[in-house]
């Protein structure tokens, strides 16, 4: 029988979803990092949010940077330290060499006064939290590796029996090889946490890796992370994200009243559509009423748009009788137009992550994915729909992703094949080869929870942009591209 | 000359660094010298206004400049160059060494 460890959330954001629940509570982790790897920022941030979110006090031993130095510079990510330590929820135990020459070695020494002065915090605010920033510092000061381990586990054993939950970071020299500068940190703690900031493609990617969680589960690989001014730390669970949102029973317009009516009613508001066809089908167009259905009704609507600049989408747009313009003025809609090759696709997703945020829509569109698609790896990209897709779930928007199949006819797209199942809602755009004649025919292929109209009908573009018609009878094998017309049944009408 | 000690409580360091203090203190010429010994079990507050980590520390306060000496003092040598006090023949004549 084994006893599940009992977890602590740490409550940075995507961090206890990469780590399956949280740190193991009363336990050390080392964080390992190249300089410039936001090892203080997640130190600082870890006993911030321990504070904000579940009142838990916190003791921060520094052994590089004076306080006064972190007092300021993480107030610029919204952290006042000295209200907390005002409050007596936060203590230093300020071990920073500024100013003074290290200390020479003469003999056997050992940490007592730096356990004796974490033990007397600790007890000043009853902490639950601490973080120690940086080891290296202690390795710099006392070369006998030997002593410093052998007293670093006898610290983290102290912190274990005052029941607090710790990180302790380390430097890394390189960002990939030996966890650790000295080589014998990872071996003081229970837990490593990796963060890395390498150079790729000439950008800086950030990543967060659990590299090991003792007796718990952990979701492997790095995983990306942001750091923002106001926030902090947000890393990015992509695929460890469960999709177990709520969803609401409140209906919306997708833009199109006989849209609507094929779907019982229109479209839940915390729901994924995806529209999938062949280029011209009427994709966009789609894409444009539901963001301009929206906005008549007073929703905030926010166009992430790959494919096409602005200047060609308004003047589709104004050509279906839909005024972009006028509607990003009165500050309902704002599209936003990215080339989808500039970034790799944790950027686009960060990126897009803080459009929504900053915009706070109530829908969004992205034309296309499919474009998307072409800047990353199937992994990636699979990976970038769920984190998108969870991300608006839990802020109750309503999304509509366009998808481009490779075939004119019938088909499927990768993009549908990758994501369908992520999706509450799919409707199908298709050409339809009718007497002689192309026409395009829409129908909803799927609806989680709710009823929908299961025919093919008949789709119309012009000036007032879509009319839906009336279902195409007789017809069969449309969705497979060999659309056949029943002609005996048209003969015995 | 004016010393502050921090130790940890009756360890094994802890003790042979004040009995290789005093031993100091007694080989320093003149009468004007003060050695504090400070237990960082009983008085945490102190070891953080000096914001020290490893014990037993000396610290070397007056005259200035401030020196800090991390250890049990047993590695004599280096504590009279740290401290720049007479050589090691000197004190031997005097008291028979800091080291047994």
């Amino acid at each position: 029988m084994t006893r599940k460890l009992e977890r602590l959330i740490t409550g940075i954001e995507g961090l206890d979803a990469i780590l399956e629940g949280g740190l193991t509570r009363n336990r050390s982790t080392l964080v390992a990092g190249t300089s410039g790897s936001a090892k203080t920022v997640l130190a600082v941030q870890f006993l911030a949010e321990g504070i904000k979110q579940f009142g838990e006090p916190g003791i921060f031993v520094t052994l590089e940077e004076s306080p006064d130095d972190l007092r300021k510079n993480m107030l610029g990510f919204g952290w006042d330290i000295e209200k907390w330590e005002r409050e007596k929820k936060w203590a230093f135990v300020d071990a920073s060499p500024r100013g003074r020459e290290q200390p020479v070695i003469a003999g056997e020494f050992d940490f007592g006064a730096l356990i004796a002065r974490v033990k007397n915090a600790a007890a000043s605010v009853n902490a639950r939290r601490a973080s120690i920033d940086t080891l290296a510092a202690i390795f710099l000061q006392f070369k006998d590796l030997d002593i410093v381990r052998r007293e670093l586990l006898l610290l983290a054993e102290s912190l274990k029996e005052l029941q607090i939950t710790s990180l302790i970071t380390v430097e890394r020299l390189q960002e990939y090889g030996d966890i650790s500068r000295f080589g014998v940190e990872e071996f003081v703690t229970d837990n490593v946490i990796v963060l890395r900031n390498p150079l790729e493609h000439e950008r800086r990617r950030r990543t967060i890796e659990v590299l090991k969680l003792r007796g718990a589960n952990h979701n492997k690989g790095e995983f990306p992370f942001c750091v923002s001014s106001g926030r902090g730390i947000a890393a990015i669970p992509l695929s460890a994200i469960e999709l177990k949102q709520h969803s609401s029973d409140l209906r919306v317009t997708s833009g199109n009243d006989a849209l609507d009516k094929m779907c019982n009613g229109g479209v839940f508001r915390d729901s994924v559509i995806l529209v999938s066809g062949a280029t011209g089908t009427g994709k966009t167009l789609l894409s444009t009423q539901f963001l301009s259905g929206g906005a008549k009704r007073k929703e905030r609507c926010l166009l992430f748009a790959f494919e096409e600049s602005r200047e060609q989408l308004f003047r589709n747009s104004s050509g279906w009788g839909i005024d972009f313009e006028e509607l990003e003025k009165s500050g309902l809609l704002k599209v936003l137009c990215m080339y989808p090759e500039v970034r790799g696709l944790e950027d686009h997703l960060l990126a897009m992550r803080v459009a929504i945020e900053d915009f706070k829509p109530n829908r969004i569109a992205v034309d296309s994915l499919s474009a998307l698609e072409r800047a990353g790896h199937p992994r990636g990209f699979r990976e970038l729909i769920i984190g998108l897709t969870s991300y608006i779930k839990t802020k109750e928007i309503t999304g509509l992703f366009t998808a481009t199949t490779s075939t004119l006819v019938g088909g499927t797209s990768i993009t549908e094949s990758h994501i369908s199942t992520i999706t509450d809602t799919i409707i199908l755009l298709r050409y339809i080869e009718f007497f002689s004649e192309i026409k395009r025919g829409i129908t909803v292929l799927k609806m989680r929870g709710s009823k929908h109209e299961k025919e093919i009908r008949e789709l119309l573009i012009d000036q007032h942009g879509m009319q839906i018609k009336a279902p195409f009878k007789r017809l069969v094998g449309v969705l497979s591209g060999n659309p056949q017309v029943l002609t005996e049944a048209l003969d015995g009408d | 000359m004016k010393f502050k000690l921090f130790i940890c409580g009756d360890n094994a360091s802890s003790n042979l660094a004040v009995l290789n203090a005093r031993r100091l203190m007694n080989g320093l010429s003149g009468n004007h010298h003060e050695l504090e010994i400070i237990d960082v079990l009983e008085s945490p507050e102190r070891a953080d206004e000096a914001r020290i980590l490893a014990t037993p520390t000396l610290i070397k306060e007056e005259p200035a400049p401030l020196r800090m000496l991390v250890g049990d003092l047993s590695d004599l040598q280096r504590v009279r160059a740290v401290l720049q006090l007479p050589s090691a023949k000197r004190l031997a004549e005097n008291d028979g060494g800091l080291n047994d």
